[in-house]
């Protein structure tokens, strides 16, 4: 009963922590983007001086730039807890709509790539860990290494050079063709647009997961459980697949939950070389404007995100090791 | 004792690739950038120029030279490398010694501070940082090293607190040896290793960061940097393919090494991790 109750007060701690952090965040990318020299009056309007002053004053005025700084936070604050987060400059819509309209191209990257580098990158993590320092074993840590220090915009346009420019096969930008009718075509024609960003995507974080995936692995088969394992006579595939590998699904949770922003980065730099319409390049092209509530809009969503995956990481953490859960 | 550190260190052969690569990596920009006829902005020949004797790696769209400007670049990636490390190490490891090594709001208040930072997205607030305030050099490395401190405060943390509970620390303790030297002479020279690994990593993230951010448009305009070529190349990447691709294999081969270099020094500073 007692483990229950400091489950509860661990719950407890964890979230109101989050919440915490994320006001924090908020605050940081407040007085970051509002001290920040700039007037984004200029930018509204495309040029001022072909403007009356009453008229500047106007714009000002209806966009709540004439507020001292501290009421303006307040306000902002006040807005955030109502899920509003102001109107993009250049779109003059909400910036949630904006941003909304963003999140589903950047989910079906991330998430397409996410799930291919997880089994991919835990096979041969497995695979290399089964036969350590062998040729195999190598070959997989080498590319690892390489994977991992590739520039990701270099590798993307030596793939679209390659898939695009020289063989024709797949196409480079976007992620729909304007002439294609009927949905079966249409998926087909998504999946094409979506080959190259998620294969660029998918080469540079392979590396990550199967480095973690194979270094926890080799920690497992050298410990108790695995030598009685065998010993108990199991075929090798089951004591890799089910005893040891078992072992290096903390790791590759935590690789996951706290390496989201991280992750989330390389799709700004990956939407931007292959014109992806997602929030990744919207922020580029919001940064480029000085959209400021778009820009912070997207920092604050980010932000939140890798806060709840902090958060979603260390629960499970908690459930899976109680040892944790206990020691608070 | 760097006489031991260097026998284990070689026998890592990827590692001490790495740090052949470095050296000559650094040498080839140095002797470059003092011998070259031209300056990385200044037109040197026909636009589009294939690579070709005189001009190693060929020329831009403008006609300057691609080898003078990767040699600059190159100056420039290393530079915020080790700038970045060496900042952001420094905060890192005064942070967390005193994070680690003192109780009560001290130590409450670094903890929190190690812990925000680590929770925030790293490459966002960089770009938020640099887009909002300029994209100086100063900037950017300022943006980097004010941020990519947090891993090493959190290692240096924990070291010190293992640390500082070992007999030999007790003892200087009893001796009656004050608080400043024990934490100075003992404690950190014999907690200290494991960050200087991170730092190292640390290096190779900052130049990443860098290279994105100027292929992004988001460097400094007046310096020459590897990803603002790669950057530059990808709009005539259709035309003039060498552009970008000799500058991305030197950037490559700068990462490359320097995790080479992190993993060598992890195998033998941090035996417990690998």
């Amino acid at each position: 009963m007692s483990a229950e109750y400091d489950f509860k007060s661990f719950l407890l701690i964890k979230v109101v922590r989050s919440f915490v952090m994320v006001f924090i965040i908020l605050t940081i990318g407040f007085l970051l983007i509002h001290l920040a020299p700039g007037d984004p009056i200029e930018f509204i309007l495309g040029g001022a001086g072909f403007y009356t002053p009453e008229f500047i004053a106007s714009v000002r005025e209806r966009f709540g730039l004439d507020k001292p700084i501290h009421e303006k936070f307040v306000i902002y604050v006040l807005n955030f807890l109502r899920g509003e987060l102001g109107y993009s400059y250049v779109f003059g819509l909400p910036v949630v709509e904006v941003i909304a309209a963003r999140v589903p191209p950047t989910l079906l990257l991330m998430g397409t790539q996410l799930v291919l580098v997880i089994v991919v990158g835990s096979l041969l993590g497995i695979l290399a860990a089964s036969r350590p320092h062998s040729k195999l074993d190598y070959l997989v840590s080498s590319l690892s290494v390489a994977g991992i220090s590739m520039p990701i915009f270099w590798l993307g346009l030596l793939l679209i050079f390659l898939f695009s420019v020289s063989l024709g096969l797949f196409p480079a930008q976007g992620m729909t063709s304007l002439r294609v009718t009927g949905w079966w075509e249409g998926f087909l024609d998504l999946l094409s647009h979506l080959f190259l960003p998620t294969l660029t995507l998918f080469l540079i974080n392979l590396g990550l997961v199967t480095r973690t995936v194979r270094t926890s692995m080799l920690e497992a088969l050298r410990s108790e459980f695995v030598v009685a394992a065998r010993a108990k006579g199991l075929p090798e595939r089951r004591v890799l697949f089910r005893h040891a590998f078992r072992n290096s699904l903390t790791p590759l949770i935590t690789l996951i939950g706290l390496q989201l922003g991280w992750l989330l980065s390389g799709a700004v730099i990956v939407e931007t070389v292959f014109a992806w319409p997602g929030m990744g390049r919207l922020l580029f092209t919001s940064i480029g404007s000085r959209d400021y509530p778009v820009v912070m809009g997207i920092f604050l969503l980010v932000s939140t995100a890798v806060v709840v995956s902090n958060l979603i990481t260390e629960l499970l953490y908690a459930y899976v090791d109680p040892r944790i859960r206990r020691a608070k | 004792m760097v006489r031991e550190f260097w026998l284990r260190f070689r026998r890592n052969r990827a590692a001490v690739f790495g740090v052949l690569t470095l050296a000559a990596l650094s040498l080839f920009s140095l002797f470059a950038i003092a011998f070259s006829r031209y300056g990385p902005f200044e037109l040197a020949a026909d636009p589009f120029k294939p690579p070709s004797l005189q001009h190693p790696f060929g020329t831009d769209d403008l006609g300057r030279d691609i080898f003078v400007q990767s040699a600059y670049g190159l100056a420039i990636t290393l530079m915020v490398g080790a700038a970045t490390a060496v900042l952001g190490g420094l905060i890192g490891i005064i942070v967390g010694s005193v994070s680690g090594y003192f109780r009560g709001a001290l130590a409450n208040a670094t903890t929190a501070i190690i812990e925000i930072f680590q929770s925030l997205p790293l490459f966002f607030l960089v770009l938020v940082i640099i887009s909002f305030f300029g994209s100086s050099i100063t900037n950017t490395i300022l943006a980097l090293g004010l941020t990519l401190w947090a891993s090493t405060a959190r290692i240096q943390r924990g070291q010190v607190m293992t640390v500082k509970n070992l007999t030999f620390v007790e003892m200087s303790k009893l001796v009656g040896e004050k608080e400043y030297n024990i934490l100075i002479r003992e404690i950190l020279p014999n907690s200290v290793q494991p960050s200087i690994v991170n730092i190292a990593y640390t290096a190779s993230i900052a130049i990443v960061v860098e290279s994105g951010l100027a292929f992004l448009g988001l460097g400094d305009p007046r310096m020459m940097s590897l990803g603002f070529i790669i950057g530059n190349a990808r709009l005539f990447f259709f035309q003039a393919w060498w552009m970008g691709l000799l500058p991305g294999i030197l950037l490559f081969l700068t990462i490359l090494s320097l995790n080479l270099v992190s993993d060598g020094l992890n195998e033998v500073l941090n035996p417990r991790r690998s």
